[in-house]
């Protein structure tokens, strides 16, 4: 792909997919989490 | 806490989410400062990307996950209700009490948990961003913020006075204003900052 055929909110979104799959671990974190803390009360 | 008398006894239990909320905002802070290490910053550069790119898709990520979360804290009042219903013995909650909750009252606490969740992941991304900047800075802003709560201690303290600031609005107008102005201020200042950063730092 041509670089002049790159337009700023095509990067956002791919760099913004590109963040919510490569770092879904941080969901499962913030689940385990919060279970952890439910089971503690 | 319990009470008895000679012919009954009474007895209340309180069970509370806070500690859930409390391990989200730092579930929050820690995720966002994450995204400032270097592992993660170089990944952007996978992509045709600029520093305003990157901020930009780290400010999605971070209303996603702000999102989430909130959702996730918000909906755990129930859960700990089941529990409690399932597990313990019969009477501790009344099957009316079980999933009842007002649909305006838990938009607010929703819209609250949200609010709080961002600034504190837009802190964590502040933070994180600074620290790249210079090293000392990470040994720097938590002795100035502890430092600043036992000095100025007290009521009067000014990072006491910020905390009251935020916490002691009753009016959800304002405090939704508050927050959203804070938050915009943070997170456009961590653009400003580090925006002629160099690429490789």
């Amino acid at each position: 792909m041509s670089l002049a055929k790159i337009n700023m909110d095509d990067t956002i979104k791919k760099l913004y997919l590109f963040k919510l799959n490569s770092y879904s671990g941080v969901f499962t974190t913030l689940i385990f989490l919060q279970i952890i803390s439910i089971i503690s009360i | 806490m319990s009470a008895g008398f000679d012919i009954f006894e009474v007895k209340i239990n309180y069970y509370s989410a806070s500690s859930v909320f409390v391990l989200t905002m730092l579930w929050g802070f820690i995720t966002a400062f994450l995204l400032t290490t270097k592992g993660y910053r170089y990944a952007d550069f996978m992509f045709v990307t600029n520093r305003l790119t990157s901020h930009l898709a780290n400010g999605l990520f971070l209303l996603t996950m702000s999102f989430l979360g909130s959702l996730t804290a918000s909906l755990s009042p129930f859960l700990i209700r089941v529990i409690i219903f399932i597990y313990q013995d019969e009477g501790h909650i009344t099957e009316d009490f079980l999933m009842s909750a007002q649909a305006h009252e838990f938009i607010i606490g929703f819209a609250t948990a949200f609010l709080y969740l961002l600034v504190f992941s837009v802190l964590g991304y502040l933070f994180g961003m600074l620290i790249q900047f210079n090293k000392a800075l990470q040994v720097i802003i938590p002795v100035v913020f502890l430092g600043g709560l036992m000095i100025n201690s007290g009521e009067q303290g000014m990072i006491i006075s910020i905390i009251n600031f935020f916490m002691m609005e009753s009016s959800f107008v304002l405090f939704t204003l508050k927050m959203i102005v804070s938050i915009l201020v943070i997170y456009l200042s961590t653009i400003l900052l580090t925006n002629k950063m160099e690429v490789i730092r």
